[in-house]
């Protein structure tokens, strides 16, 4: 379970512009030792391009998905 | 100049501070059964930048500065913030309400202990806390006779009705060549395993 989004940035080599200073993508994720990966962030913030290609890496989810 | 990375007209702080902080206890919400609230400077990831949709303490105290916290019980409140904002937090807070408290002379959890009574329940966002951090409040309020109370969904985010949207920060792809390691969809990001890592227990 990664919550730091620094961390979620260098896992899939993504950035973001969520805040000021830092080029962080606000996200979670969690990888897991066998199988898919998934990460937790707005897919309104994913250009189609981008989205093809994480979605090739992890299962894209929106962050309220996390507590359910 | 004010260490502040946020508008406070876009983090909705029009209503006087009475107002929003007496908001955390409208009779609904005494019902459900805390008597005090403690909102820190953080987000769901503890980032050190906050989105304006994170704001909560600014929103509630006026404080700007980029590390704090405030506690906020039915007769009385206090803000935490450390010797790098004691100009400050009296400049932007209203000291009629809020108590400044010098957080590393008196951390939040030793105020706790000298300030809850035995029939206090203390209410905090799970969401906003490490797990140390929320055990040290837990204790804290043990030691004096009162409990910790989580809430979630958090009575504060409900009652800031002007509370900005998350950001959208559009995501971009960081190139290959930047990163040093090549990602499979098998691994996401290969690369030695943290010891840390290695000992998490969930």
């Amino acid at each position: 379970m990664i919550s730091d989004p620094h961390a979620v940035a260098w896992t899939f080599n993504i950035r973001g512009s969520d805040v000021p200073h830092t080029p962080l993508p606000i996200s979670f994720a969690i990888v897991r030792r066998e199988g898919r990966a998934a990460l937790y962030l707005d897919g309104r913030k994913l250009s189609n391009e981008v989205r093809h290609h994480l979605e090739a890496l992890a299962d894209i989810r929106e962050p309220d998905d996390l507590a359910t | 100049m004010y260490k502040a990375n946020s508008n406070p007209s876009r983090i909705g702080l029009n209503a006087p501070p009475v107002r929003r902080a007496s908001q955390l206890f409208a009779p609904n919400w005494r019902a459900a059964d805390w008597t005090g609230w403690i909102v820190p400077r953080a987000d769901r990831h503890q980032n050190e930048y906050v989105p304006d949709s994170d704001e909560r303490l600014a929103w509630l105290t006026g404080f700007t500065g980029s590390a704090g916290s405030a506690i906020v019980l039915l007769e009385r409140a206090a803000l935490f913030a450390d010797g790098r904002y004691t100009l400050q937090a009296r400049d932007q807070v209203d000291t009629s309400i809020f108590e400044i408290v010098h957080m590393v002379e008196t951390p939040p959890d030793q105020w706790i202990e000298r300030n809850l009574n035995s029939s206090d329940r203390l209410g905090y966002d799970p969401w906003l806390h490490t797990s140390d951090g929320a055990e040290r409040l837990a204790k804290a309020c043990i030691a004096a006779g009162a409990t910790l109370v989580a809430a979630d969904p958090s009575p504060l985010d409900a009652v800031w009705i002007d509370r900005p949207s998350p950001p959208l920060g559009v995501v971009t792809l960081h190139d290959t060549r930047f990163a040093a390691r090549r990602q499979t969809p098998s691994s996401p990001r290969s690369g030695p395993r943290s010891p840390n890592c290695a000992r998490t227990p969930w």
